[in-house]
């Protein structure tokens, strides 16, 4: 399994995306957000674990993601994030940002 | 905006915060652990894979914790908190530095507050924002805030920046509830004056429009707190109770809130009423209209809402002219004064309290100078210990920004603490004045309070100081780290020998030397001239002498009225130990008696003399005697108006002829005639004055007796005071001739009232300038103290070569004795400029006293033997063989 500390590899930005969509079907904790990252992305996208917390605290700052405390299926206390109406908004906002993003630097790419 | 106020809720419960997020993230590492164990490892291993697969958790909480704060707060934060360590690490220097400077913050906090108190608030209960005080100024530059009622009313009829506008005037009246009657100062009020001053009654209504017009039928009255108090007894039906105002039934329909007594502290007040009373209540003995047109008011007013004060400056001044132009020959000029209860009119307060503020300003600056040179020589002391500690930070990287602002954090550190604990000097130290210093007669307890208890305002004030302070703290020590080279400290050992002291702390302590020099040459001027006032030849003896003012307010005729005061004089005249006793209109004052043209023909060139009215015997009871002439009769004489004049006077009006039996002409028309009939001795009959010849006029009062409410006796007595006074009393009071009397002082009394300004200026000097000696003394003791520790090597090896202890103590001495001598000389040229600029306060001393200079050398040497005596002591005693063997 490919650690990174930083999620360097990802685009700016991209980290607090692909958490506002893992969380999109469903309140998760934190180590459920990185094995549904890892199993969605067949083990393609892989985030320096401890580098997600910060990025949550971002989302919670922006009132994106709102958090719960709950039992983990191991029997201990969990935090629960889970979408807000304003996350959503986010998430969609983002979504056709990146695909803009995407877009226009496959046409680069596809240049000749 | 929400972010914010989640970042403040995140701030409230940060520790929480950062307990949860380990909770969370511990969880997190279970979950991965019972997965890899899932997949086969061993659990010691799955605990450390875990952990590995989570990266860097210390990075990732710091980073989580960064997401919620503001970087520089933070940063800033820290600062402080490390700054807060001298407190642990040098707990002596940091306690003296902030005794000393709470002590000079806190005791240039209650001047402020006293004197801001005193010349800026507005009375008790008044909105004193954006209200102005009617302000005129002649060409002599002679102050009045007074004009007529005629005049205020057309100004008030045409003013439109300046609106509400009030007016109000004082009057002695007797006022008689049941069966007692007392003497109390009434304030005839425009009918918008409580509107203007936005003042709420605590009970009743304020006059109404009707009762306010000349033709009302009845006379209304609000009464202040203590008059509710002292004469109604806190009675709960005490509207529409009835009492009697100079004898006519008028009907109490409000009382004021408790410290009210009027706008101005100059004139308090104990009933308020309409002025259209005026006629009724003040019984022109004049004989001319009502009198009402004429009496002088003091107007006040408050601006529109978003006028300016020059708007209003300017319509005012305009209206004003226009009416001057139709009645007078001279245009005075108007100014709008910012309202204060102090403020306008030639009272004490007014003329001289500008002045007292900028010598205490002065005063102020120069004390916090010396503190803050003193702290900041303890600090630099304490950075030069600390030299090898900022090297290795250097060295180790630390930026130089980085060392100031840590440098800045102590000093802020010490200034906030400094601050606090001179606000709370402060206010104890106010609320122990308020209690001492007397109240103006007849105010409230409390009422000091308001005046002398620091406000918001104070407070700034001190932050304000605090900040010079803080500066001044770290400047030193800054300037020392920046310019410290690097290397031969890190070379010398951790108990290496601290090399001499810079030339800015000796220069600190110089600085300090000569300010308490200047400050002590100041106040040395200041007590001079005090005695030179208390032990000057007045020109009579106003010892034995009382003053009995008592109020006629009640009395409608002239005729009526000079035989009650005749019968006055005759009962006192009567009483066992009065020898002499005289009528007199006007009493020492704190201003001085109304000055006069006299002009001995009507051509002449005027001469100003001071007027008043007074009685047979007046030489007599000042125990003079007529240098020639004969004194004023008793009954009015046929042929007009007889005078006294001094001699200074008559010397000047008619050189070298004798004036007996001449004719002079009083007053600017000149219309006032009267004939010299007597002469008396020069003296200071009005008090104390900057003018060292005055002159005076004394017309007879049986010829021509004043209009005025009230009346005065000068009683010349032998044997007790308090007798005299039991008999004054007696004779005055309800079984004797029943006369409201006003007040019963002593003329000494009188008199030191007129220099209790000066008097107060001195003291507060002489306390300044003892603690600035004392601090500049204690700062130079530090000062050579550290420069004989330095010397203990030297010392050592001098003592050991054979020289005697008493030559290392003359060389300490030396050494403190030449910090004093260029302190003193720099002082010394401070003073004298200093003192050109007090010359208006110093009576009879120059600002070049020689006796006062010479006293300041002699102290200074005193105090420098003090400072220099322990360390020369020290420094001959230092044991050469132990020097030695160190070597």
């Amino acid at each position: 399994m490919a650690l990174t500390n930083t999620p360097s590899d990802l685009l700016p930005g991209t980290l607090e995306l692909l958490i506002l969509k893992a969380l999109a079907h469903g309140s998760k904790h934190g180590y459920g957000i990185v094995e549904h990252l890892r199993l969605a992305s067949a083990d393609m996208l892989a985030v320096g674990e401890s580098a997600l917390y910060p990025a949550l605290q971002r989302l919670l700052l922006n009132g994106w993601v709102k958090a719960k405390w709950g039992t983990s299926e191991n029997n201990r206390r969990a935090r629960y994030y889970e979408l807000t109406a304003a996350g959503r908004k986010q998430l969609a906002a983002e979504q056709a940002e990146f695909d803009r993003m995407v877009g226009a630097i496959r046409r680069v790419l596809a240049e000749t | 905006m929400e972010r914010l106020l989640r970042r403040l809720r995140y701030l409230l419960r940060r520790g929480r915060h950062d307990a949860d997020l380990r909770i969370e993230v511990e969880t997190h590492r279970s979950l991965r652990q019972a997965q890899l164990e899932r997949a086969g490892l061993a659990p010691p291993d799955a605990v450390l894979a875990s952990r590995r697969a989570l990266g860097n958790q210390h990075l990732a909480r710091e980073e989580s914790r960064g997401v919620w704060t503001v970087g520089w707060l933070e940063r800033a934060w820290q600062d402080l908190v490390s700054g807060a360590r001298i407190l642990r690490t040098a707990p002596g220097l940091t306690l003296t530095a902030v005794a000393l400077l709470a002590l000079v913050i806190g005791g240039n906090a209650t001047i402020y507050s006293v004197v801001h108190g005193i010349l800026r608030k507005g009375a008790p209960g008044v909105d004193a924002r954006d209200m102005y005080t009617l302000s005129w100024t002649n060409e002599r530059g002679e102050v009045w805030a007074e004009r007529s009622y005629d005049h205020y009313e057309k100004i008030a009829a045409e003013a439109r920046t300046l609106s509400p506008l009030l007016a109000c005037t004082f009057q002695r009246v007797a006022l008689g509830i049941e069966d007692g009657v007392s003497a109390v100062r009434a304030g005839l009020v425009s009918p918008n004056y409580f509107e203007t001053l936005r003042l709420q009654l605590a009970k009743g209504r304020v006059p109404s429009q009707e009762e306010s017009r000349p033709d009302a039928p009845g006379l209304v009255a609000v009464i202040t707190d203590r008059i509710w108090r002292e004469q109604f007894g806190r009675a709960d039906d005490v509207i529409g109770r009835s009492l009697t105002v100079n004898g006519r039934h008028a009907t109490v329909i409000g009382v004021a809130p408790p410290w009210f007594h009027g706008a101005w502290l100059g004139e308090m007040f104990d009933v308020w009423l309409p002025f259209s009373s005026y006629p009724q209540v003040v019984r022109s003995t004049r004989g001319v209209s009502d009198g009402r047109h004429d009496a002088p008011v003091l107007i006040a007013g408050r601006l529109q809402p978003g006028v300016s004060r020059a708007e209003a400056q300017a319509e005012v001044a305009t209206i004003d002219g226009r009416i001057q132009m139709a009645t007078r020959k001279s245009i005075e000029r108007l100014t709008l004064v910012p309202y204060s209860a102090t403020a306008g009119g030639n009272s004490l307060v007014a003329t001289q309290g500008g002045r007292f503020l900028a010598v205490f300003s002065v005063v102020t600056v120069l004390t916090l100078l010396i503190v803050c040179a003193n702290v900041a020589n303890l600090m630099l002391g304490r950075a030069v210990n600390r030299q090898r500690e900022i090297a290795v930070r250097r060295s180790l990287g630390c930026s130089h920004a980085r060392i100031v602002r840590m440098l800045l954090a102590e000093g802020i550190v010490v200034a906030v603490l400094a601050w606090a604990a001179a606000l709370v000097f402060a206010w104890v130290v106010a609320g122990v004045l308020a209690s001492v210093i007397p109240l103006p007669q007849g105010a409230s307890a409390g009422f000091a309070q308001w005046y002398f208890q620091p406000d918001s305002n104070v407070a700034l004030y001190a932050i304000g100081l605090a900040a010079i302070a803080t500066v001044t703290c770290v400047l030193g020590p800054v300037l020392f780290a920046w310019r410290q080279p690097l290397t031969p400290w890190l070379k010398a050992g951790e108990h290496s020998v601290i090399r001499g002291r810079s030339r800015l702390s000796r220069s600190l302590v110089v600085l300090q030397l000569s300010l308490s020099v200047l400050l002590v040459a100041v106040a040395g001027l200041a007590w001079r001239s005090l005695s030179i006032v208390d032990g000057l030849d007045l020109g009579f003896r106003p010892d034995n002498m009382l003053i009995a003012t008592v109020s006629t307010a009640a009395t409608e005729e002239r005729e009526a009225k000079a035989r009650i005061l005749d019968a006055v004089r005759d009962r006192l005249a009567r009483l066992p130990g009065a020898a002499i006793v005289t009528y007199v209109d006007n009493a020492p004052r704190e201003t001085a008696w109304e000055r006069h043209a006299v002009r001995a023909d009507a051509a002449d060139e005027p001469v100003r003399a001071e007027l008043n009215h007074v009685g047979t015997d007046f030489a007599a009871v000042h125990g003079l005697t007529l240098v020639t002439g004969q004194d004023l009769s008793r009954v009015p004489r046929a042929g007009g108006r007889t005078a006294l004049i001094n001699k200074h006077l008559a010397d000047t009006l008619w050189p070298g002829t004798s004036p007996l039996g001449r004719h002079m002409r009083v007053g600017d028309d000149g219309m006032r005639q009267a004939q010299v009939v007597g002469i008396v001795p020069d003296a200071f009959f009005s008090g104390f004055r900057q003018d060292s010849r005055p002159n005076f006029v004394f017309f007879s009062a049986a010829d021509d007796l004043p209009s005025g409410s009230e009346a005065s006796f000068y009683v010349r007595y032998d044997g007790r005071l308090d007798r005299m006074i039991a008999g004054v009393r007696e004779t005055l009071g309800p079984s004797g001739l029943a006369i409201p009397i006003v007040s019963l002082r002593t003329m000494e009394s009188r008199l030191n009232e007129i220099t209790a300004l000066p008097r107060m200026l001195a003291q507060l000097l002489a306390a300044f300038a003892t603690g600035a000696l004392i601090i500049a003394t204690l700062g130079q003791y530090s000062v050579v103290l550290f420069d004989m520790r330095r010397r203990v090597r030297e010392f050592g090896v001098r003592l050991a070569l054979g020289a005697s202890p008493q030559r290392i103590q003359s060389s300490v001495i030396r050494e403190g004795a030449k910090l004093s001598i260029i302190g003193l000389v720099i002082g010394g040229a401070l003073s004298l400029g200093v003192g050109q600029l007090i010359r208006g306060v110093l009576y009879g001393v120059t600002p070049t006293d020689a006796t006062t200079y010479v006293s300041v050398a002699a102290l200074l040497a005193a105090t420098t033997l003090v400072a220099c005596a322990i360390p020369a002591r020290l420094a001959s005693r230092v044991d050469p063989l132990r020097v030695l063997r160190e070597e």
